[in-house]
């Protein structure tokens, strides 16, 4: 395979002399002739020769664009050629850098990444005059240190001491990708890949054949396959725990209510941990400490923070440990937006002559301290009938609550659909004033609408139905998986609506009937939620509303339905941060601080009716910025995967794996890296000026013998002359 | 001489080609040809007058010589030599071949009926008798040569009416038409003679060995003679509908001339040897090249 091989997609011309042949033959005129018996005798007599004359100059033009190609292609042969000056062949070389988070370990007072400098700038000493190098740094999206490789390998050293860890993986998928980039760019011979890692498992992702298979088909399809080398930088064994998570334990977080954190802390080391203090801050209160003991080898440990909150607003919650080897991921932060109130619309078809059951619902959206004047509820509720609902936007209310609706008039579905679109929640719960067929008609429409599933009303049963207690994962639900917070077994049926899981990958069902029907049923729409109830809050159909769980179950529900409203606050590297602003906001622009302090400008866009500020840039981790033209802040965290806290090494089998796919050797250190890359020379001698003077003596003959072949013709002429 | 000059152009065969009647293309070429010659050919050997004799009942009375009785008061007829002294059978080729025509010439076959026409005009001005046979494979028409000069309209209505026929067989008809012709004569061949030269030689051989004077006009077209031909061309037979041949011809050119030339060449011996009066033609060459080789044969 020659250096350039896709030049060699031309080597199809060299046909060109053989069609041009074929079609002048095809594009004959014809003339009626009458001399036929000469013609006949001088094909006869030089069919042969014209045939061998014709065939030479086809053949001779067919080399002539072979060799050219061919050449351009710049093919190469092992080792040296006795017509050739020996010359040392040239070195392609480019360093892949590590620069993933895992490399800011540092157990030995020097971390992973100065020595993968130390490990370059060994490499970079034992190139020679006119060998390339660029270098590529691993880590989240891979990136040259100079746009292609160069020759004056100087101007590296500078370049490399400003390299400063990333918190991403290292992702060597792309890297080595980019790194055959950066080789294509050069036309030196010699094609080596150096890749000074950690070797970090996490970041190799060995054996992931389908993550892989672009990259080695790059490999392969390149003209010379590079040759790989992998040094290995810090040890082998590595001790490291991590804050893990962060998570709220409800998804809206209001002021002067208690707001749980639950957190999670992981070992990913082989050494047990004990007493490793936990240390939980805000910006407003005074650091909350507590010890935990790690088990070895990945586990994790959970505890919570409970923390009231005086100011609304974007927050910062941040949790550390006692820091290790890797102290980048001994602490984390998390944003929380909270709320002084969210604004919940109760559309309430109940008659107004039952007074009571709405009551309920209303109460327990809204409860009232009785012993406290001053309490507030988080959840403001306005309660209104579905004929006198307001218009909605989620700037107006976070959640819609229709209760015991009889029939949703069309201006009002699609005023519903717009605003659970735009990131709205929605709970639904049908009673006895409910007309299926219409919810059907105009909510379900046939799986397009908001409902989640199509309503079937169930007459009155003999004997109730209790719901199932489960183990709930569900956000809305969590709270529930611990019976004493409340048990699901308690809750009696005696009329439902029956709903069937459609199955589309847009529902969910969260918790069940004895009977194995749905007792609630989620579906996402747009950015919005949607919960349905199987009951409303009617002493007909259910007792529900007498158990003692009611209140945190609506408000759990509530809060949970509520919390769409926002984008998120906490995303994964490379994530865009949104901001969502209100209507009545004329900023045209937001500002956006990264981590590092530098500023950033972001236009506000018109998105699904709402006014939209983006920022993509986010390949750094850290806390962002982003401040509206009313100079209210928004703060978001972002951060690395988990999984690059795991500095758990390749093992020998997936080295195997690697050293196989790849064709890469792993050196055991730097003197065995020496050894095998720089001490011996690959010989190779390019010679593609032999087969430019092979094209140029083909031309000249081509020239010469159809000048002969010519000439022939033009004596015989002379002489009849 | 300017008004010859303006003649000879119009005496192009392309130009000729342009004009409808035989009979005006025949007196065109012969006195065309006639006035560049700058001499009569009516006073060298025309009618040959040899002696006056007495009348004797039963002679043509307008044969007397009016002038001698005048002077003499006798009747004298004049006594010719001969009538005519030549009996010219001109045989013209309309096989297919002939029918083929460059850019900017005339077809074979047209050149040679207006070179038949111009000899037959030539020949009965002269006194002489002049017969047309037209054959393809085998022969179409036979006009016995005949003095009078009324016969002219006969031939040249021959000679119009004279049309493409199938592929030649020289050989056969020459051999035919040997036997057929009883009195000694001059037979003139117009043809582009492609046929195989052995069957060629042997029919002019047969007229030779009947006394006969053979004089041939080899008609080629200037394309036959130079193959000017570049690009791939598919050369279908005129003589034989289905046979074709596709060929580069710039590549076999000298192939081709080589054997054309080679042909021409025994062609031209062997006349040489049978005492047979060769002359090609191309159908751009004006018609005197041909007149003045008939007169030069029948000058011999």
């Amino acid at each position: 395979m020659p250096l350039n091989p896709s030049i060699l997609i031309w080597m199809a011309l060299a046909g060109a002399p053989v069609v041009i042949h074929l079609l002048n033959r095809r594009r004959y005129r014809v003339i009626n002739w009458g001399a036929m018996q000469f013609l006949e005798q001088s094909v006869a007599k030089s069919s042969r020769r014209l045939l061998i004359e014709q065939l030479l100059i086809l053949m001779l033009r067919t080399l002539l664009i072979a060799f050219i190609v061919y050449a351009m292609a710049r093919p190469y042969l092992p080792g040296a050629m006795p017509v050739m000056p020996a010359a040392r062949p040239k070195r392609n070389v480019v360093v892949l850098l590590d620069r993933s988070m895992s490399m800011r370990y540092d157990e030995n007072r020097v971390a992973n990444l100065a020595q993968g400098k130390e490990a370059v700038a060994r490499i970079i000493g034992e190139l020679q005059k006119g060998d390339s190098l660029n270098i590529v740094l691993a880590g989240g999206r891979p990136q040259p240190l100079l746009k292609e490789p160069v020759v004056d390998i100087e101007q590296f050293m500078d370049l490399l001491r400003e390299v400063e860890p990333m918190g991403d993986e290292a992702n060597m998928t792309e890297a080595i990708k980019e790194a055959l980039a950066q080789l294509e760019k050069s036309y030196n011979p010699l094609r080596e890949i150096y890749i000074i890692t950690d070797r970090q498992a996490f970041g190799w992702q060995a054996k992931t054949e389908t993550r892989w298979a672009d990259t080695v088909e790059s490999l392969e399809r390149g003209a010379l396959k590079p040759t790989l080398h992998v040094l290995q930088v810090g040890q082998a064994e590595y001790e490291n725990a991590a804050v893990t998570g962060i998570t709220p334990a409800h998804s809206s977080v209001g002021i002067y209510q208690p707001a749980r954190f639950d957190v999670r802390i992981t070992n990913f080391g082989k050494e047990r941990r004990e007493k490793v203090n936990v240390r939980f801050t805000t910006g407003d209160s005074r650091e909350k400490t507590t010890q935990v003991d790690l088990a070895s080898g990945g586990n994790s440990v959970s505890v919570s923070f409970e923390h009231q909150f005086d100011t609304p607003g974007s927050q910062l919650v941040r949790v550390s440990i006692d820091p290790d080897a890797l102290p980048a991921d001994d602490e984390m932060v998390a944003s929380v937006d909270v709320y002084d109130a969210i604004p919940v619309l109760l559309i309430d078809g109940t008659g107004s002559s039952d007074a009571q059951t709405p009551g309920a619902l209303e109460l327990a959206l809204r409860p009232r301290d009785s012993e406290n004047p001053d309490f507030k509820s988080l959840l403001a509720v306005q309660v209104c009938r579905i004929d006198t609902m307001p218009s909605l936007s989620t700037s107006k209310f976070h959640l819609v609550v229709m209760h015991d609706v009889a029939r949703v008039p069309d201006r009002q579905v699609a005023e519903l659909e717009r605003f659970v679109f735009s990131g709205g929640g929605l709970l639904v719960m049908p009673g006895r004033n409910s007309d299926p067929a219409s919810f059907n008609r105009y909510l379900y429409r046939d799986g397009d609408g908001l409902l989640p599933s199509k309503l079937e009303q169930v007459p009155a049963l003999k004997d109730p139905v209790r719901a199932l207690a489960q183990a709930f994962t569900h956000p809305a639900l969590a709270q529930f998986r611990d019976p004493k917070n409340g048990d699901f077994t308690l809750i009696e049926v005696y009329k439902y609506f029956r709903y069937v899981d459609p199955r589309d990958g847009k529902s969910r069902v969260l918790a069940q009937l004895g009977n194995s029907d749905p007792l609630f049923i989620e579906k996402t729409f747009g950015q919005g939620r949607v919960i349905l109830s199987a009951v409303p809050v009617d002493k007909g159909w259910t007792n529900l509303q007498k158990r003692s769980f009611f209140l945190p179950l609506m408000q759990c529900t509530a809060y949970y339905l509520a919390g769409s409203v926002q984008p998120p606050r906490n995303v994964l590297l490379g994530s865009p941060l949104s901001l969502f602003l209100p209507p009545e906001s004329r900023s045209r622009t937001v500002q956006v601080i990264d981590p590092e302090e530098n500023e950033h400008e972001v236009k506000v866009a018109e998105k699904d009716g709402r006014r939209v500020a983006t920022f993509t840039d986010t390949q750094k981790p850290g806390t962002y910025r982003m401040l509206d033209g009313d100079g209210k802040q928004t703060f978001y965290v972002v951060r690395p995967p988990e999984q690059e806290s795991n500095i758990k090494p390749l093992n020998p089998d997936e080295i195997a794996w690697v050293e196989k796919t790849l064709g890469a050797t792993f050196a055991k250190d730097w003197d065995d890296l020496r050894v095998r890359a720089f001490s011996k020379t690959r010989e190779l001698r390019e010679f593609w000026q032999l087969l430019i003077i092979a094209a140029i003596l083909v031309l000249l003959l081509e020239t010469l013998l159809t000048g002969r072949f010519a000439a022939r013709s033009q004596r015989i002429e002379a002489a009849r002359a | 001489m300017p008004e010859t000059s303006k003649l000879s152009e119009y005496l192009k065969p392309e130009n000729l080609q342009k004009l409808a009647r035989m009979e005006i293309i025949a007196r065109l070429v012969v006195e065309g040809f006639i006035t560049g010659m700058h001499k009569s050919p009516h006073r060298g050997f025309s009618v040959e007058f040899a002696e006056h004799r007495q009348y004797v009942p039963g002679d043509e009375i307008r044969h007397i010589n009016w002038k001698a009785f005048a002077r003499s008061d006798r009747y004298y007829i004049k006594q010719y030599e001969e009538e005519t002294n030549l009996r010219g059978y001109i045989l013209l080729d309309c096989s297919a071949s002939m029918s083929y025509q460059s850019n900017g010439s005339v077809s074979k076959l047209f050149y040679g009926k207006c070179l038949a026409a111009a000899l037959s005009y030539l020949m009965l001005q002269q006194q002489d008798s002049a017969g047309l046979i037209t054959f393809d494979s085998a022969v179409k028409t036979y006009l016995p040569p005949r003095a009078n000069p009324t016969h002219l309209k006969a031939i040249l209505h021959q000679i119009d009416e004279a049309k493409i026929g199938k592929e030649t067989s020289l050989s056969n008809i020459f051999h035919d038409l040997a036997e057929r012709i009883k009195k000694r004569g001059l037979i003139i061949i117009i043809s582009d003679l492609f046929d195989n030269i052995k069957d060629i030689m042997s029919g002019l051989t047969h007229f030779r060995h009947k006394k006969h004077e053979v004089l041939i006009f080899q008609v080629l077209d200037p394309d036959e003679l130079t193959f000017p031909f570049r690009s791939w061309t598919m050369f279908n037979n005129l003589e034989n509908d289905g046979h074709k041949l596709l060929t580069e011809p710039q590549r076999i050119r000298a192939a081709y001339l080589r054997s054309l030339n080679g042909f021409v060449a025994e062609l031209r011996r062997g006349c040489g040897q049978k005492r047979i009066d060769f002359e090609q033609l191309n159908t751009r060459v004006p018609f005197d090249t041909a007149l003045a080789a008939y007169l030069a044969n029948r000058m011999s």
